[in-house]
């Protein structure tokens, strides 16, 4: 599998992901963004660096992406993530969606982006301007259903 | 007595950083489980052992809960909880 489709260490661009899943059936287009943000919790932060485990992240974005078209076929959606050292205000994901009507596209974005947040195994660590770099907690993987539980 | 299979770690994100390399080669009995392994890593990095109850496994490229059985010469990577997006 080409994991660049769904993770890069360049600047994420939106551009190609919108001519990717253009469709005039679709009267709605929903794009989320995921930006570096300067502080967190009380803490200023002043750059992050992101690591994936590159076969495993890209899968389970491909998963993320298959399983919503399955529910939702009218849909189109495509979701990068950055991997590598992102600075102040740098994109670090992107989720794309297009939808015939407004609710389904701004439901299946939202839903989407908590499925990357939970399931694709991507680490942040983060830089901070008085204290020393940290990885932040996360939320712990689990095996998919039906994994054989020996 | 048959004799020990090495398997080999990888390590990703805090748990890398916890266990002061990316990949460890371990050896365990040949009936070993992820479950067993990860019990024998938690004695030789004693630093990663609070991390290892919340770490997914992954043997082989696909995650595998701990009751998994391991072969010799297994690759397994080990994916703290996760904090993208």
């Amino acid at each position: 599998m080409e994991s660049d489709r769904w993770l890069t260490d360049q600047p994420l661009l939106l551009e190609p992901l919108l001519a990717e899943t253009e469709d005039t059936s679709c009267g709605a287009l929903v794009v989320f963004a995921g930006t570096v943000r300067d502080q967190q919790g009380g803490a200023a932060v002043t750059a992050l660096t992101y690591e994936a485990h590159e076969t495993l992240a890209a899968a389970a974005i491909a998963e993320i992406e298959a399983r919503t078209l399955v529910a939702h076929p009218k849909l189109r959606i495509r979701i990068r993530h950055r991997t590598g050292a992102l600075a102040l205000g740098d994109t670090a994901v992107l989720v794309v969606v297009r939808a015939p009507h407004r609710r389904e596209a701004f439901a299946v974005a939202e839903a989407a982006l908590e499925a990357v947040k939970a399931e694709v195994p991507i680490w942040k660590f983060e830089h901070y301007k008085e204290a020393p770099s940290s990885w932040l907690d996360g939320t712990p993987l689990t095996p998919a259903p039906g994994a054989n539980d020996a | 007595m048959t004799e020990a299979i090495t398997i080999q770690l990888a390590f990703y994100g805090p748990a890398a950083a916890l266990a002061g390399e990316r990949t460890l080669a371990l050896e365990v009995a040949p009936s070993a489980t992820v479950g067993v392994l990860l019990e024998a890593l938690a004695m030789q990095r004693p630093a990663l052992a609070p991390l290892l109850p919340r770490c997914a496994t992954a043997l082989n490229g696909s995650l595998v809960p701990p009751g998994s059985l391991l072969a010799d010469g297994d690759r397994l990577d080990l994916l703290p909880p996760v904090s993208g997006g």
